[in-house]
């Protein structure tokens, strides 16, 4: 049999998990079946593209499956709330990537795990706000925002500061977030515009993520 | 479909993780959208491998005078109510909280 034959019938497994998982991220204006039916049309794709030599095809097929999915899905939706909250998925997700097992690098004290849930909780909560904060970009949006005024002041608020803590981040990092999230280029196409590997590219996209968190955290 | 709640609402511990992390953005978001980023934050620590590692090897163990670990159905750690003999311990063997 062929290794693509194989690899396709391998893959359909992978389709199934990642498009239950981010259906249950994403939520309910996008049905799973619809996800499914994205990632078998990306999975042609993606096994013509691998390269038994760089990883194993389930690690391969899952990375590109889900942001594969992740691109479709941006491009049907265009409710702002709904775009937003799959741009905080979006950023969750890309920042989970980079998050080391913790049984890596040694045994750390109770204490030493804790530290490390606490930042991983921060930084997660930092990109979902940042996130968030990508449908709200200016007065006009924050102004036909629904609820109370002291929400939308609130909100227009949250705006700013991402804004504000966005134009301190470095060159790199500030085109990279403001293209991806509010330009909603494709990650994989930024990081080659500015000439650096997708590795490097997460790693610049988790520093901005940290960044930001902590300047929303300080305007408390 | 939709995110599941996950039982964190049911442990403590977790949820008290997950409180600290949306404060910051309590009064500048609406209930809604800090709920949201609570059941967000819920199914990362439940689905991640990496991030459900971290939520075991940080979380104390709580025993009893019997040294037995207290779990719920679903295999959570029950907390102790407040006054009883029961304590929580952290990996490295001290008393925590």
């Amino acid at each position: 049999m062929l290794p693509e034959v194989d690899r396709i019938r391998e893959g359909m497994a992978v389709v199934d998990a990642v498009a239950y998982r981010l259906a249950r991220r994403i939520g309910p204006h996008v049905e799973l079946e619809e996800l499914r039916g994205i990632g078998r049309l990306a999975l042609i794709r993606i096994t013509e593209t691998y390269d038994p030599a760089r990883s194993t095809f389930a690690a391969y097929a899952g990375y590109k499956l889900k942001w594969a999915i992740f691109d479709e899905v941006r491009k049907m939706t265009h409710a702002r709330a709904a775009s937003a909250r799959l741009n905080a998925v979006m950023a969750s997700e890309r920042h989970l990537e980079g998050v080391r097992d913790p049984d890596e690098g040694g045994e750390l004290s109770a204490e030493g795990f804790q530290s490390r849930l606490t930042g991983l909780l921060e930084d997660q909560a930092a990109a979902l706000a940042m996130g968030l904060s990508t449908s709200r970009t200016d007065a006009m949006s924050a102004a036909d925002d629904s609820g109370s005024p002291e929400e939308v002041t609130a909100r227009a608020e949250v705006a700013a500061n991402v804004r504000g803590a966005l134009e301190e981040l470095p060159e790199r990092e500030r085109v990279l977030v403001e293209r991806h999230y509010y330009g909603e280029e494709p990650f994989d196409a930024i990081a080659e515009d500015l000439g650096i590997s997708k590795s490097w590219a997460s790693r610049l996209h988790d520093r901005a993520i940290a960044t930001l968190g902590k300047a929303l955290r300080d305007h408390v | 479909m939709f995110l599941a709640m996950t039982n964190s609402s049911a442990d403590p511990w977790l949820k008290a993780q997950i409180d600290a992390a949306v404060a910051p953005y309590r009064d500048r978001l609406s209930e809604e959208e800090i709920a949201w980023m609570r059941e967000q934050l819920a199914e990362v620590l439940a689905a991640d491998p990496a991030a459900s590692t971290l939520v075991r090897r940080a979380r104390p163990i709580t025993v009893d005078e019997s040294g037995e670990v207290r779990r719920g159905p679903g295999g959570q750690v029950i907390q102790a109510p407040a006054g009883s003999n029961v304590v929580s311990i952290g990996r490295a063997g001290k008393k925590v909280g």
